[in-house]
């Protein structure tokens, strides 16, 4: 028999702190991937958090497994939806404390680095890195911020899409993936955070940000390797 | 020797990982401080007579109070039992937990403050770009509204003492991911030094 792929779902997973997702099955009609900031200027050599002197193997350790998960929900049909962080060139859209924040550490936003211009819109830093790239029909959020609800249309799009669930990956996980979880979250979203799929520039704040979200049975929803979401999806 | 005024520092003293604010001043006037709340019995603890003296402080200092009342965000087909604790119930208003009215008292439809509320355009119609955050949950509702805030471009401290945590050994990393990357959602620093500060801006002497 085949199975068609527009009515097909697949298996709750095994996640923390309860089997993801909440109803029962993911519906990958309602369900997108949301990768986030997976960018040269915070993984890659010469970027942003290079240039700030960050271990980078930190912020790269997930690539790798996105690379497979981002494999397996274009199989699946899933929505698939990359943001970036940055700025317009001409900075009109930069807060003056984070420019000078970032100056005062030393990577000032805007400011020519090995990758071109730090976190600014069209330079070869704020490109979304090889092994997570993009391609033909998926969509990009580009937002100012570290939420990727704030300042875009990323909300317009997950409804005109009919989407209620969320997987998430990216980078850092406590800075822009978890300000994303906590937003979709308060918008009501189903959110699944893929623990092998994310990092951090401290690990003992990337593990807190983990069980931040399995809080009070789940104040931001639920944690899963990415081996419980492919085997799932295999199903 | 005379002092010159561009020799006062009129920073909050001993904040971390910069001086706050930014732009090194306190302004009163364009200050507010920013209390959240989660629709729970808030936590004892001394955090609760910080606070209350940071909120004196303020409004003598002439800034703006407001508490925020955040909850858990209603979710399709499951409501608000879900996952999160509960929300506030519509037949009785929260408790404060301060020792006077607040200016504003607003609610959001979920953990961060800004969330289905009036909170920004409160703080824009007053033209207040400094905030100090306090309440509970810090790791959740006061970190959530932080977050938002700074994305927005306001100038934002955490004043870590007047603050209470749901999971305790999560503090440490909720003040650590503030600190990284010269600062990332602001500064954090304590109500004593807070208060020191706003009674030099409000004198106008060093």
């Amino acid at each position: 028999m085949t199975i068609d792929p527009r009515t097909a779902t697949y298996p709750a997973l095994d996640a923390t702190p309860y089997a993801w997702p909440y109803d029962g099955a993911i519906d990958p009609a309602r369900t997108a991937l949301l990768n986030i900031d997976w960018q040269v200027d915070f993984c890659g050599p010469g970027g942003y958090v290079d240039a700030m002197g960050y271990d980078l193997s930190l912020t790269r350790a997930g690539l790798e497994p996105t690379a497979r998960v981002l494999e397996a929900c274009r199989a699946a049909g899933l929505m698939i939806i990359h943001t970036r962080e940055g700025h317009r060139p001409d900075l009109s859209d930069l807060p003056a404390n984070k420019l000078w924040r970032s100056e005062a550490i030393g990577a000032g936003i805007g400011s020519l680095g090995p990758c071109g211009r730090i976190l600014t819109r069209g330079e070869p830093g704020w490109e979304i890195v090889d092994e997570v790239a993009p391609i033909e029909g998926e969509h990009i959020i580009d937002k100012p911020g570290k939420g990727a609800f704030y300042a875009t249309d990323l909300d317009l799009l997950l409804r005109t899409h009919g989407i209620t669930h969320i997987i998430l990956t990216g980078i850092t996980t406590d800075v822009c993936v978890h300000t994303t979880m906590r937003d979709a979250n308060d918008r009501g979203y189903e959110c699944l955070l893929l623990t092998d799929c994310t990092g951090a520039t401290d690990y003992g704040n990337y593990l807190a940000a983990l069980k931040m979200v399995t809080m009070q049975g789940g104040v931001f929803g639920a944690i899963a390797p990415s081996s419980a979401l492919i085997a799932a999806l295999a199903r | 020797m005379t002092m010159t005024t561009s020799s006062v520092d009129l920073h909050v003293p001993g904040t971390r990982p910069y001086a706050w604010p930014w732009d090194g001043e306190v302004l009163p006037d364009s200050l507010a401080l920013v209390v959240v709340q989660a629709p729970e019995v808030p936590p004892d603890g001394e955090w609760r007579a910080t606070l209350t003296e940071l909120s004196r402080s303020v409004r003598s200092a002439g800034g703006l109070v407001i508490e925020v009342m955040t909850s858990a965000p209603d979710r399709p087909g499951r409501g608000s039992g879900g996952p999160g604790k509960a929300a506030w119930a519509a037949d009785s208003p929260p408790a404060t937990l301060l020792p006077a009215p607040a200016d504003h008292r607003v609610g959001a439809a979920g953990w961060n403050g800004f969330f289905g509320s009036p909170l920004d355009q409160l703080l824009r119609g007053r033209r207040i770009s400094q905030l100090l955050l306090t309440g509970f949950w810090f790791e959740v509702g006061v970190h959530s509204t932080m977050r938002s805030a700074n994305d927005r471009g306001y100038e934002c401290l955490l004043v870590e003492d007047a603050v209470a945590s749901d999971d305790p050994e999560l503090t440490g990393s909720a003040v650590s991911s503030i600190l990284m990357s010269g600062g990332i959602f602001g500064a954090v620093g304590r109500s004593v030094d807070v208060c020191a500060a706003l009674a030099r801006a409000s004198s106008g002497a060093p």
